[in-house]
């Protein structure tokens, strides 16, 4: 792993791939989306594989989006009404050719969708995008609660943590100790 | 031949009669409230927008930041102090402490000593030449910080950086702008100075033109050197304007926020978060307000003290 990554923003391991110094980054297709307009050679080359296995199984993190209707809603039926529309197969596909296959899905059902096996280059590369073995998404700070689960997400938490050790030289039990400190922190009420 | 007893001076009164100034004529006292005929209900309406101003966009944020640092992480209950004494107990506000004293001290003191230098060699020059230079030196000052650190950003770009590029090429080792504690810091105190040299050079360079040119005269007839002239005339006449573009200094870089936001986001491992940063990553970012508001009031104290000796100091040398 690069030493740079302790100052990367969240398009530098696209820009790391599309360059040709790097080889392999744990992310979405936006990089090979990214490669497939400016670096076509580069997005021949890619293939989307499952996160190798931890003695707890595979996790993949996920950042899933979700709809709502406000509670001061002034017409909550029609906007439920348009939430469900929404959410139909028929639609939601729309919206996944529209992303070439990036946005994905919440519902396996939806899977079926040709576009994985089918866009290229190279053809096939993007199948395993979505979930089909044993991968289980999770969402960073889980199993924490949602409030601070959003902490942990937003004050980078753990990159921090881990940064602590295999940047600043700090032994695992003092940076483990740091993170509970702030951890207290997230969680007053 | 009349005295004229305004100026004290002789005056020839020719034949002719001056002419009248010509002047509106005077509005029906009717037209004007009575209210209004007073000095100082105009001078209070023409302030009134000014206040109203100050009023809105900073006197009832202030304290209604100081309201929502008093409440819990819900904002549903008062805890008084308790927020404060909670950010004194986390190890990363104290990082953040040490982050802005230092980047503040660092930064104010090589903008001031870089304004002064800079200053000196411009007020040297012939006036022609002043123009140019005082132009060209007055653009990292007027472009919009933001835009002008996203410059600096793709120069010090952790993988790709354009600085880089330039020590290679020169036989240097590349170095970790942005992905190293020291170096970020550096990166981040370097791109302030550049901003905000130019404003000490501007200040300084008034400073130097108002100093009177007879007090060089006659040191020099005494047989004063250039370093006792600077040591005993220019920085004795600056004193006062010195401290204050200190102090004005020292609250925009300890607030500073565009900077460390566009270049680091506080990273890496916080080592660049100051205040104004730290207080948004909580309070926004993380949804925690009150603590947000807590942290970001935190420097109000400090730079009230300094402000306060700072002016203190000023008064004195002129008493």
């Amino acid at each position: 792993m690069p030493k740079e990554i302790y100052g990367w923003d969240d398009a530098s391991n696209n820009r790391w791939l599309i360059s040709g110094k790097g080889s392999a980054i744990i992310n979405p297709p936006s990089a090979w989306a990214v490669a497939k307009r400016d670096r076509p050679e580069v997005a021949a080359q890619c293939w989307h594989h499952d996160v190798p296995r931890g003695p707890q199984g595979r996790f993949r993190g996920s950042l899933p989006f979700t709809w709502g209707v406000w509670k001061f809603s002034k017409n909550k039926e029609a906007a439920k009404a348009l939430l469900l529309h929404l959410s139909q197969k028929e639609q939601q596909w729309k919206l996944i050719e529209a992303s070439q296959g990036y946005d994905t899905p919440q519902l396996p059902a939806f899977y079926d969708h040709p576009i994985w096996a089918e866009i290229e280059p190279p053809k096939g590369g993007q199948y395993n995008y979505m979930v089909r073995g044993d991968e289980k998404l999770v969402v960073c700070g889980w199993p924490a609660k949602p409030d601070i689960a959003a902490n942990i997400y937003k004050r980078y938490l753990l990159p921090v943590m881990v940064g602590k050790v295999t940047s600043g030289g700090e032994p695992p039990k003092e940076a483990v100790r740091w993170a509970v400190n702030e951890l207290e922190g997230y969680m007053r009420g | 031949m009349i005295q004229d007893e305004t100026q004290g001076e002789v005056s020839v009164v020719t034949a002719r009669p001056p002419r009248r100034p010509e002047v509106a004529p005077p509005l029906p006292r009717r037209a004007v409230p009575r209210w209004l005929r007073s000095r100082t209900a105009i001078a209070v309406a023409m302030c009134l927008p000014l206040l109203l101003l100050i009023g809105g966009l900073i006197a009832y944020p202030f304290f209604y930041s100081i309201y929502l640092s008093m409440l819990n992480k819900r904002e549903t209950a008062f805890v008084g102090l308790a927020n404060f004494r909670f950010l004194l107990r986390r190890d990363t506000f104290w990082l953040v402490v040490h982050n802005s004293f230092l980047f503040t001290l660092t930064a104010v003191f090589f903008k001031a000593s870089l304004g002064f230098i800079l200053a000196l060699i411009i007020h040297t020059l012939p006036e022609r030449g002043q123009r140019l230079w005082r132009g060209i030196a007055l653009i990292p000052w007027v472009m919009p910080l933001a835009l002008s650190t996203l410059g600096w950003w793709w120069i010090f770009e952790p993988t790709h950086s354009a600085l880089n590029w330039i020590l290679v090429q020169l036989g240097i080792s590349p170095k970790p702008w942005l992905s190293e504690p020291g170096w970020a810091r550096f990166a981040t105190i370097l791109v302030n100075i550049w901003y905000g040299t130019p404003f000490f050079l501007i200040m300084y360079l008034a400073g130097l033109k108002s100093i009177s040119q007879e007090l060089y005269e006659s040191s020099a007839i005494d047989g004063a050197n250039a370093w006792q002239r600077l040591r005993y005339i220019t920085l004795p006449m600056l004193k006062n304007l010195i401290a204050i573009t200190m102090l004005f200094s020292t609250i925009v870089t300890f607030a500073n926020f565009d900077i460390v936001r566009v270049l680091t986001r506080g990273g890496p491992r916080y080592s660049t978060h100051l205040f104004g940063t730290y207080a948004f990553n909580v309070g926004i970012e993380s949804g925690d307000v009150p603590l947000g508001a807590a942290v970001a009031l935190f420097m109000f104290p400090i730079l009230a003290i300094s402000a306060f000796l700072i002016l203190r100091g000023i008064q004195r040398s002129q008493a």
